[in-house]
């Protein structure tokens, strides 16, 4: 295979990936407790800005579907792309959001925010900051604990991420007791409550914080042959971990604010891209953030459709379905 | 280039492992470093390359204390091959000669064109042809290592600094690198090698040979690498014969009995 084929085999894998999404984000718009054709909906889009606001059609799309499926496709954006910089900067496969205590500082920080100022509905800022300052604290254990060696370092984060959860349900529940649905959002991940304000503000961020993983892509190449040789190749792996890891923690901020604590997505998408794209970081990346966008639709509208009309939180869908995996991957990957 | 050092000292877990080293490699110099195990050569090699810093001393590079140059910048001047390469690589043996180019990502006068010549005639030097899709996982620790050798060249630096880049070859692959290495030399780089193999040391041009982190002896092989010499560092009987075809000369050690 020449350097051409492989290219041209990227691209076609983009396209089918981008495909992929928009099949899934359509199939998700049109699926739901009031089910919407393809007449209808495409009649909607060619009609977006007239204004026929007292359409039914028109506030189930405009008002509730369309935000929560661009939730759940930045959601998974941000988790893929999370998981695989993560995994390219700790050199292990298991590297991933939720398993390092990632999300689940995020989440407590957002739930932290959010006991603070409640009552009052769910104030998009101070939860958002309180959910960035969350993932930073993330960070800064993450950063510490990589000296202790790969297998410590994720049994570490999987005790913090314990901790964290549970100290996440008691400033939940502590102020707001008689709502269920608030703690199992913040616990198991939901997109139910998804609105236009939380999607702007958590792209606002995820956007530049994406771009900074990618922009990085390189240089998480060169530390797959190992940390000395990365830094004699000019990789300065002391300045830039940091700064990769922090966007990092700003991508999951954005995401636990939009979607509270779903795991496994960072962990499953790479996993399965790397064997069609490849391990280059510029690729895979990329190809993460549209896999887990394409993964989180898929598992929000089997959420909010399969117990209609109850809803499933989004995190027992991912983790029911990734919990299987990483054993899987624990049990298949040879002792180092 | 000039590389150069002045007073090392280094120290680890309490140990002083270089002791007042001072050397000085110019271009067009093929150097061994040579001696028992831990002499400390990889340590001076490292502390040469900027990988580490010392306690004591300085080491530059025309002049200029490595210190003060970015990560990047040393990455132009100097490529540096460690004596482990990590196994289990997922990218394939072009992809990973082609890293070697990372340190000119954001130089202007670097062209695409001047990437894939390096990286070609890296991989061709080294005798690569036929492996550029193979997944360097997949090859043997031979294999692996010219990768890494390549990799170290396609970085195009004045100088060159390799620790043991020949440990894990087959002898027609030994001879192989001596040629490249002499080549790099020839073409005006400062190029450092450790070396265990002393019979290969006495066909560079000049050989440090060190002693619990001091330099022993430094010079022609000829004057550096004698019977007696090389008896009392290694602590142990050494003798240095002709080639019987008259190719130079043998380092055999002396069988215990």
């Amino acid at each position: 295979m020449t350097r051409a084929h492989s290219t041209k085999r990227t691209f076609l894998w983009f396209a089918v990936g981008l495909a992929v999404l928009a099949i899934a984000v359509v199939g998700s718009l049109m699926i739901g407790a009031f089910s919407i054709g393809p007449r209808p909906l495409i009649r909607w889009m060619l009609g977006i800005g007239t204004g026929s606001s007292d359409d039914v059609i028109d506030r189930v799309l405009w008002s509730i579907r369309l935000p929560r499926v661009l939730a759940a496709v930045a959601v998974g954006a941000a988790l893929g792309s999370a998981g695989a910089t993560l995994q390219g900067t700790f050199r292990t496969p298991l590297a991933d959001p939720h398993l390092l205590g990632y999300s689940s500082a995020a989440g407590a920080g957002a739930a932290l925010g959010f006991a603070l100022t409640a009552p009052g509905g769910f104030p998009i800022l101070p939860v958002l900051l309180s959910a960035f300052l969350g993932a930073l604290f993330g960070v800064a254990t993450v950063a510490l604990r990589t000296r202790t060696g790969t297998d410590r370092f994720l049994l570490s984060g999987v005790a913090f991420g314990f901790a964290l959860l549970a100290w996440t349900g008691m400033f939940v529940l502590i102020v707001d007791s008689p709502r269920v649905p608030t703690f199992l959002f913040f616990v198991f991940g939901s997109l139910a409550a998804t609105t236009w304000k939380a999607v702007i503000a958590a792209t606002i961020l995820l956007l530049p914080a994406g771009f900074v993983m990618w922009h990085h892509a390189r240089g998480l190449d060169l530390l797959s042959l190992g940390g000395a040789e990365a830094r004699a190749l000019g990789f300065d792996s002391r300045r830039s971990v940091p700064v990769i890891v922090g966007a990092v923690g700003v991508a999951i901020g954005a995401s636990v604010v939009l979607g509270g604590v779903v795991g496994f997505i960072g962990l499953l998408i790479p996993f399965m891209l790397r064997p069609l794209i490849g391990p280059a970081h510029r690729t895979l990346i990329p190809a993460s953030a549209i896999g887990g966008g394409v993964l989180v639709v898929v598992a929000d509208t089997v959420a909010r459709t399969v117990a209609s009309p109850a809803e499933i939180p989004l995190g027992l869908i991912t983790a029911a379905l990734g919990g299987p995996f990483l054993g899987w991957l624990l049990l298949r990957r040879r002792p180092t | 280039m000039i590389l150069s050092a002045s007073g090392l000292h280094f120290e680890a877990g309490g140990s002083r492992l270089i002791n007042g080293v001072d050397l000085e490699m110019g271009p067009g110099d093929l150097v061994a470093v040579v001696g028992p195990n831990g002499a400390g050569k990889s340590t001076l090699l490292r502390l040469l390359a900027g990988a580490v810093r010392p306690v004591k001393g300085d080491v530059s590079l025309d002049g200029k204390p490595v210190r003060l140059l970015s990560t990047d910048r040393l990455a132009r001047l100097r490529a540096v091959l460690g004596q482990q390469q990590a196994a289990d690589v997922a990218f394939n043996v072009e992809e990973v000669v082609e890293m070697g180019r990372y340190p000119y990502r954001n130089d202007p006068s670097n062209t695409p064109d001047a990437d894939r010549h390096a990286v070609r005639s890296a991989m061709a030097a080294l005798d690569l042809g036929g492996l550029e899709q193979r997944t360097v996982s997949s090859l043997s620790g031979g294999e692996r290592q010219r990768v890494a050798i390549a990799r170290t060249l396609a970085q195009e630096t004045p100088v060159v600094l390799l620790d043991e880049p020949t440990t894990a070859l087959d002898i027609g692959h030994q001879e192989l690198i001596l040629k490249v290495l002499r080549s790099l030399a020839s073409d005006g780089r400062t190029v450092g090698v450790v070396l265990h193999d002393l019979t290969m040391a006495t066909r560079f041009d000049r050989v440090i040979l060190l002693r619990h982190g001091s330099i022993a002896a430094m010079g022609r092989p000829e004057d550096v690498l004698t019977s007696e010499r090389l008896t009392d560092v290694y602590d142990h009987p050494v003798t240095v014969v002709d080639h019987p075809l008259g190719l130079g000369r043998l380092v055999l050690p002396v069988p215990l009995r």
